[in-house]
């Protein structure tokens, strides 16, 4: 029934009153004349009906031969309601515009959402993704999306999982990385601990194999901590190795900043190219060619925002930053903050690996340069897990 | 009103004589086979729901529409249906959907 009303609203009805005459023979001549006619009333000598629009043409001439007088009394529906319009073309056009736009646009991808991504790897991610076809203003329903997802595995060394999923015009992507230390460990691969720097034993977990120093010996990088042949009343079995093994080792960490340096320096203020963009294409808003020569480049994007989702119009401005080689002088004390820095840099990644225990900072200006050496005696884990190649064994 | 009533009685009469003919012969056939009554025999078919509405199938006109009374010509004979506020819902060429207070049907 809802959907007779809604085909009625769109070709139209009309509601008359008739009265006079044979209304039982209009009736009769409306169903024999395929005349459908609907909420037929009758109050008195008066006839109410609903008709199709386009039949009450046919109507007037059944309303003479059965001597009645009709009039109409609404009328409703799209034609009715769309008959002011009529001579307003641009709302045609307007109409027509919006269904094409809608059309052509819907199709398309419209956001492209990474999850599980790192930063380091996200615009590689991305990058990548977009070779394939992913990318804002793509169709969608042109991508083969098993094979991408396969494409992009086999590509990506990074990442251990792929998925691609469109939720209408947003392209949600979402990876697992691969992280080598989640790893789970191969029981069955036979392996030994080597030391992966000098220093001297401290102690020793061994939880697989068979230990080879003991707490107190010096050890050399790349000798033999814990053995993964254990000797047995069978004869020697091959094992993995597993354990830590920490021990007091020493770093020298240097950093030399010269007093005088050669660097790029920027040559002229910065150029900013704004560029609109729309669904994937860049459309410059500058005039100016390419500029040549060594420069550096930033770029920020100014997108269009809707319920917090990112639309794929907006404007972009990149900043062009020309730049040369200069000569730059330091006095001693510039020197050192700039090798001070360094250093931290370098002690914190040490640190992230190793206990410091002791520092020692020596600081010394050697032929126009400012150099900063750091002693470290840290207390690490030295084993570093080494697989015994078999045919080496079999040799 | 009479004029026209006249000609539909006339029909119905034609009607009446030819299907004598066949209707026995139909009816018997309905039974051998246990098809629904009335399939082979061109009768009228009437579905109510409660005294709201009533379907009619197999109408060949109007006879007498009022809001207290509805008369419809039928294949197997006049239909009257008389309640409060009748409507003609729906009426093509074969088919009328009564709807209203019904109070009761007749078969003339």
């Amino acid at each position: 029934m809802f959907l007779i009303k809604i085909i009625r609203w769109l070709t139209g009805w009309a509601v008359f009153e008739a009265e006079g005459g044979f209304p039982e023979r209009l009736l009769n001549l409306a169903a024999a004349k395929r005349i459908r006619l609907w909420q037929t009333r009758r109050r008195g000598t008066m006839l109410t009906a609903c008709c199709r629009a386009r039949d009450y043409r046919q109507l007037r001439q059944l309303f003479r031969r059965t001597g009645m007088r009709a009039h109409i009394i609404k009328k409703n529906g799209m034609p009715f309601r769309l008959r002011p319009y009529r001579h307003r073309g641009g709302i045609l056009c307007g109409a027509l515009a919006y269904i094409l736009i809608l059309q052509f646009f819907s199709g398309r991808i419209w956001v492209v959402n990474l999850s599980g991504a790192s930063e380091e790897n996200r615009a590689a991610i991305l990058a990548a993704m977009a070779e394939m076809g992913v990318l804002v203003g793509a169709r969608y329903d042109e991508l083969d999306l098993p094979e991408i997802q396969l494409r992009a595995l086999a590509e990506l060394d990074s990442v251990s999982w792929l998925a691609v999923n469109f939720n209408a015009s947003v392209a949600d992507i979402e990876v697992t990385e691969w992280d080598p230390e989640q790893q789970p460990p191969e029981p069955d691969t036979p392996s030994n601990l080597k030391a992966s720097a000098d220093g001297v034993i401290l102690e020793m977990r061994i939880t697989g194999g068979q230990g080879m120093v003991k707490p107190g010996d010096a050890v050399v990088k790349g000798m033999l901590l814990v053995s993964g042949v254990v000797e047995s009343t069978v004869g020697p079995l091959l094992c993995r190795a597993e354990g830590v093994v920490l021990a007091k080792t020493r770093h020298v960490l240097t950093v030399t900043v010269p007093l005088v340096q050669q660097q790029r320096l920027p040559e002229q203020p910065p150029v900013y190219r704004p560029s609109l963009f729309f669904f994937g294409i860049r459309i410059p808003l500058y005039t100016d060619g390419e500029i040549a020569g060594d420069r550096d480049t930033g770029q920020w994007e100014q997108m269009l925002t809707l319920n917090r989702v990112k639309m794929p119009i907006g404007v972009t401005l990149e900043q062009i930053q020309p730049m040369a080689l200069g000569q730059v002088t330091y006095t001693a004390g510039e020197a050192e903050t700039l090798a001070f820095e360094e250093l931290t840099g370098l002690e914190r990644t040490l640190a992230e690996n190793a206990e410091i225990e002791q520092t020692e900072i020596k600081l010394e200006e050697v032929d126009g340069c400012i150099r900063l050496t750091g002693i470290y005696i840290c207390v690490e884990n030295i084993a570093s897990e080494e697989k015994i190649q078999l045919a080496d064994i079999d040799s | 009103m009479k004029r026209r009533g006249k000609r539909l009685d006339r029909l119905d009469n034609h009607n009446n004589a030819s299907r004598g003919k066949f209707a026995a012969a139909g009816q018997k056939v309905e039974n051998l086979l246990e098809l629904p009554a009335g399939s082979l025999i061109g009768v009228s078919r009437l579905e109510i729901t409660g005294n709201r509405q009533a379907v009619v199938e197999g109408v060949r006109g109007i006879i007498e529409y009022s809001e207290e009374t509805a008369k419809l010509a039928g294949r197997s004979g006049t239909l009257v249906f008389r309640g409060r506020g009748l409507t003609l819902s729906h009426l093509t060429a074969d088919s009328a959907v009564i709807t209203g207070y019904i109070i009761s049907v007749e078969f003339l």
